[in-house]
C-alpha cells in the first residue's frame, strides 16, 4: 500500500524541472548571495566605525595638545616681553610652519587684528568660546581648523589653531573604503548568489531529474553524488538510499507476484483435480469425502503459505516494530530446545543445546520464536538419521548469535544467497514438503532486528547464522 | 532576513552622509574665512625675509640657497602652497639652530 | 450454550450456523452490525462470534467497544480476513477475547467459540481434574490413572492439564502451541504431535481404553469414550 502511495506520490508532479526556470528574486541561491553580501557590508562597516571613531579621537587629542603647547608658548612670550616679542614670536612661526596649517590671530581691545595669518576676527566667537570649529580657505583649498581662543592681560585675545585637514583626508578616505567595500560586497554577493544558485539548482535539477525518472518508470536512476561530503551529497544519499528500498520493494512485489503466479498454481490446481476427479469417477461416499479432505489439506497448505508471505511481507515493512519488548531470549531458546528435542529424537537424530544464560533482548518475540523454529524445523527436516543438530546461543561484544548447525545435505554455496529469497527451494528439498518460504521469513527477522542471517557450510551440512546486534541485546552481570 | 540588506544600506548612506567632526566642536561660522599666509603677497615676504637673513649671514648653506630659489619659481608660476613650503623650509634652515 | 453469530458473508454464516447447531448450541443470527449490536444488548448470550467487516455502518470494532461500554462482559469471538498482528491486537484491545482469521477449519472455531464461553463462565480456581479413570491433582502436580501414578515431565503436565481443562472439546494444534508452550507461531512441522504422541505413550498406552483421540483436520480432544 505505502508503495502505492509513494509512487503516486512520485507521479503527481511531473512536470519536468529542468524546463521550469526560478526567477532570479526567487532563487534560494540568490537570497543567500544577497544576504551574505549584507553582512559583509554590514561587518565592513563596523570596522570602518571602529576605525573612524578611535583615530579621530586620537587625531583631535593630538591637535588640541599641539595647540595648548603652543598657546602657553606664546603667552609666555607675552609674559616676558610684551606685545613686540609676542608679534615676533608668532611671525617666526608662521615662517616656519612647513606643514603649513597653523592659523594665529592677535587682535586688540577692539578686535583690530595686531598679528597672525587669519585676516579677521571670526564671526560668532565671544570671549568665552574657548574652543570651536571655523571653515578655513587655504590657497583656494577648503578645509576645516581647530581654534582656541586665550584672553591675554591687556585687553589682547590670541587665536591658535590647526588644520584639521588629516582628519577629513581620513573620513574621506574611509568613506571611500566603505562605498567601495559596499560595492565589492555587492558584486560579490551578487557572483556567490550567482555560484550558490548553480550549485542549488544542479543539485536540485539532478534530485528531480531523478525523481521525474523514477516517477516514469525508470527505478534503476539515482541521484549523482559528488563525493564531497556535503549536504548536498547527504541529501542525495538519503534519496539514494530511498530509492534502493523502493526498488527492493518492487522486487519483492515482482517476486511475490512471480511466485503466486507459479508456486501457488500447483497446489491450487492439484486441489482442483482431485475435487474433479472424485466428481467424475468416485463411486463411494468414502472415495469422495477422502478426496475432499486430501483437496482440503491442500487448500491449507496455501493459506498457510499466504500467511507466510503475508507475514514476511508485514515484517519487512516494519510494521512489527512496535511490537518490540525485552525478553529473556536464554528462556526462550531453551523452550524451543525442549520443544524440538522430541519431534528430533522422532526422527532419530540429537539436539544438542548449547545456551549461553541470561541474555536478555529487545525485539519481537514471536517474530525470534519463529525464526528458530524455522530454523530447526529445517535442521529436524533435511538430518539423515542418527546425526545431531547443533543449536548454539551464545553472546558477544558485537552482539548475540543464534546457530543451527546440522549434518544434512546442506546449500551448494551457489544457491547460498538465493536460499533466503521466497519460494526459492533447493535441489534436496524439492523432494520434501515445503514452501520454500522459512529462510525468507529468517531473513525477514534477521533485518527487522537490524542482524544478519548467514548460510555457511558445515562440511557436511548447513549452518544457520542468526546475528542480532548488540544494541538490541542485554547480558546480565 | 529580509530586511538585512535595507538596514546595512541605510547605515552605510547614512554615515556617508554625516559629516563626522561636526559632533564634536562647534562650527562658529560656515562661511570659510581666508588664511593669510597661503597669498602671494606672505610669499613675496618671505621670499624678502630669507632674502634678508642670507645677506646678514656669513656662511649660508646650499640648500637654502635652493629651497628659496625653488620656492620663488614655485610661487611665481602660482603654485603657492608648495612655493612658501620650500620658502619656509629655507627661513628655518637660517634660523633655528 | 446460547450463541450470537454477526457475520454479513451468507456462505460463512451458513456454514458456521449449521456447524454450531450441529453441535448441539442455540445460534442466533444477524447479518449487519446494526442487528448485531442490537441483538446482542438486548439478549443474553454465553459467546458471540463477530466478523470484523460489516455492512450497515457499525463494524465489529465499533459493536464490540459499544457492547463493552454497556458493560456487557459477553465473551467475543473475532472473525476476519484482517490476518495481521496489528488488526489481531486492534481486536483484542477493543474488549475481543479471542481472534480466528479467515480461512478457518470449523473444528478451530468451535473449539475456540467453546474456550472462550467456558473462560466467561469463570470457573473457581480447580484443584483437581478428572475424566475417567483419569486423575490430576494441581497441588502436588501428580497424575494417576487407575489409582497408577503416571510420571510426567512438566512439559507433558501442562499438556495433559490443557487436554484436560478442554476435555469434550477439540483442541487444536495452534491453541496447543499458544497455551501449553505461549507460542504464537506456525510450525511446519508436526513438533506438536510428537509430543501428544509421547503423552499418549504414558497415558493411553499402558490401559485398555485411550483418552486422547486425534480429530481429523482438526486437532485433538480427550474424552472418556469414543462417540
Amino acid at each position: 500500500m505505502s508503495l502505492a502511495t509513494t509512487l503516486q506520490m512520485l507521479g503527481r508532479g511531473r512536470t519536468d524541472p529542468r524546463q521550469r526556470r526560478t526567477p532570479m528574486f526567487r532563487s534560494a541561491g540568490f537570497r543567500f548571495g544577497i544576504l551574505y553580501a549584507s553582512l559583509f557590508g554590514l561587518s565592513a562597516l563596523a570596522l570602518a566605525a571602529f576605525l573612524w571613531w578611535t583615530t579621530v579621537g586620537l587625531l583631535d587629542r593630538q591637535t588640541d595638545a599641539a595647540i595648548n603647547a603652543d598657546t602657553q608658548g606664546l603667552a609666555e612670550r607675552y609674559q616676558e616681553g610684551g606685545l613686540p616679542a609676542l608679534i615676533e614670536t608668532i611671525d617666526q612661526r608662521l615662517a616656519t610652519n612647513i606643514d603649513d596649517n597653523a592659523i594665529y590671530l592677535l587682535v586688540g581691545p577692539r578686535f583690530d587684528r595686531i598679528a597672525g595669518n587669519l585676516n579677521a576676527w571670526p564671526r560668532g566667537v565671544t570671549l568665552d568660546t574657548n574652543w570651536f570649529e571655523l571653515p578655513v580657505e587655504r590657497a583656494g583649498l577648503k578645509g576645516v581648523a581647530r581654534l582656541h581662543e586665550f584672553n591675554l592681560a591687556g585687553g589682547f585675545h590670541l587665536l591658535v589653531g590647526r588644520d584639521s585637514h588629516v582628519r577629513s583626508q581620513l573620513r574621506r578616505l574611509l568613506t571611500a573604503a566603505l562605498l567601495w567595500s559596499a560595492v565589492v560586497a555587492l558584486i560579490l554577493g551578487m557572483l556567490g548568489g550567482a555560484l550558490v544558485r548553480g550549485a542549488f539548482r544542479a543539485t536540485v535539477a539532478d534530485v528531480s531529474a531523478t525523481a521525474a525518472a523514477i516517477a516514469a518508470g525508470d527505478l534503476s536512476r539515482r541521484v549523482r553524488i559528488a563525493g564531497t561530503d556535503d549536504e548536498f551529497d547527504l541529501l542525495a544519499a538519503a534519496v539514494n538510499d530511498m530509492l534502493d528500498r523502493i526498488m527492493r520493494l518492487m522486487d519483492g512485489v515482482k517476486q511475490v507476484s512471480n511466485a503466486i503466479a507459479h508456486d501457488l498454481r500447483t497446489p491450487i490446481a492439484r486441489a482442483r483435480t482431485r475435487l474433479e476427479d472424485a466428481a467424475i469417477h468416485a463411486r463411494s461416499p468414502d472415495e469422495l469425502h477422502a478426496a475432499i479432505e486430501r483437496a482440503q489439506a491442500d487448500l491449507d497448505g496455501v493459506v498457510g503459505v499466504f500467511q507466510a508471505i503475508l507475514r514476511i511481507a508485514e515484517i519487512e515493512a516494519g510494521a512489527r516494530r512496535s511490537a518490540f519488548v525485552t525478553f529473556d531470549l536464554s528462556a526462550l531458546i531453551t523452550d524451543m530446545t525442549e520443544l524440538y528435542t522430541a519431534p528430533a529424537e522422532e526422527a532419530g537424530l540429537r539436539l544438542d543445546a548449547a545456551i549461553q544464560y541470561e541474555i536478555s533482548l529487545h525485539g519481537d518475540r514471536d517474530m525470534i520464536q519463529q525464526a528458530v523454529a524455522n530454523l530447526l524445523d529445517n535442521a529436524v527436516k533435511f538430518s539423515p538419521t542418527g546425526t545431531t543438530v547443533q543449536l548454539t546461543l551464545a553472546a558477544s561484544r558485537d552482539g548475540v548469535r543464534i546457530e543451527v548447525a546440522d549434518r544434512g545435505p546442506g546449500i551448494p554455496e551457489a544457491d547460498r544467497t538465493r536460499a533466503t529469497e521466497r519460494f526459492f527451494r533447493g535441489e534436496q528439498a524439492r523432494s520434501t514438503p515445503g514452501s520454500g518460504l522459512g529462510l525468507a521469513l529468517v531473513q525477514a527477522v534477521a533485518t527487522l532486528h537490524g542482524g544478519t542471517l548467514t548460510l555457511a557450510d558445515n562440511a557436511p551440512g548447513l549452518r544457520a547464522i542468526l546475528k542480532l546486534p548488540a544494541s538490541s541485546m542485554n547480558v546480565a552481570s | 532576513m529580509r530586511t538585512l540588506p535595507v538596514v546595512t544600506l541605510g547605515l552605510i548612506l547614512s554615515l556617508v552622509q554625516t559629516g563626522p567632526g561636526k559632533a564634536q566642536l562647534r562650527l562658529v561660522q560656515s562661511k570659510p574665512m581666508t588664511i593669510t599666509t597661503d597669498t602671494v603677497a606672505y610669499c613675496d615676504q618671505l621670499s624678502a625675509d630669507v632674502a634678508r637673513a642670507r645677506a646678514t649671514q656669513a656662511k649660508v648653506p646650499p640648500d637654502v640657497t635652493r629651497l628659496a630659489a625653488e620656492g620663488r619659481r614655485l610661487c611665481d608660476k602660482g603654485l603657492i602652497r608648495p612655493g612658501i613650503e620650500r620658502l619656509r623650509r629655507a627661513w628655518t634652515l637660517l634660523t633655528v639652530h | 450454550m446460547r450463541i450470537l453469530v454477526v457475520e454479513d458473508d451468507k456462505d460463512v454464516a451458513g456454514f458456521v450456523l449449521k456447524g454450531l447447531r450441529e453441535a448441539g448450541h442455540v445460534v442466533e443470527h444477524a447479518s449487519n452490525g446494526r442487528d448485531g449490536l442490537f441483538l446482542a444488548a438486548s439478549e443474553s448470550f454465553d459467546a458471540i462470534v463477530l466478523d470484523r467487516m460489516l455492512p450497515g455502518g457499525i463494524d465489529g470494532l465499533r459493536l464490540l467497544e459499544t457492547l463493552r461500554s454497556q458493560n456487557n462482559h459477553t465473551p467475543v469471538l473475532f472473525l476476519s480476513a484482517l490476518a495481521q498482528v496489528d488488526e489481531r491486537v486492534k481486536g483484542l484491545k477493543a474488549g475481543g477475547d479471542d481472534y480466528l482469521t479467515k480461512p478457518f477449519s470449523f473444528a478451530e472455531l468451535l473449539a475456540r467459540v467453546e474456550g472462550i464461553a467456558r473462560r466467561g463462565r469463570g470457573e473457581g480456581p480447580v484443584t483437581r481434574l478428572a475424566v475417567a479413570d483419569l486423575e490430576m491433582d494441581l497441588l502436588s502436580r501428580t497424575v494417576r490413572r487407575g489409582g497408577e501414578k503416571i510420571d510426567l515431565q512438566p512439559r507433558e503436565f501442562r499438556l495433559l492439564e490443557y487436554l484436560m481443562r478442554h476435555a469434550g472439546q477439540v483442541v487444536t494444534r495452534t491453541m496447543l502451541l499458544e497455551g501449553v508452550w505461549d507460542y504464537h507461531f506456525d510450525p511446519q512441522t508436526n513438533v506438536i504431535d510428537v509430543h501428544v504422541s509421547r503423552l499418549r505413550q504414558k497415558v493411553d498406552k499402558p490401559f485398555p481404553a485411550p483418552l486422547i483421540h486425534t480429530v481429523r483436520n482438526a486437532g485433538y480432544m480427550l474424552r472418556a469414550e469414543a462417540p
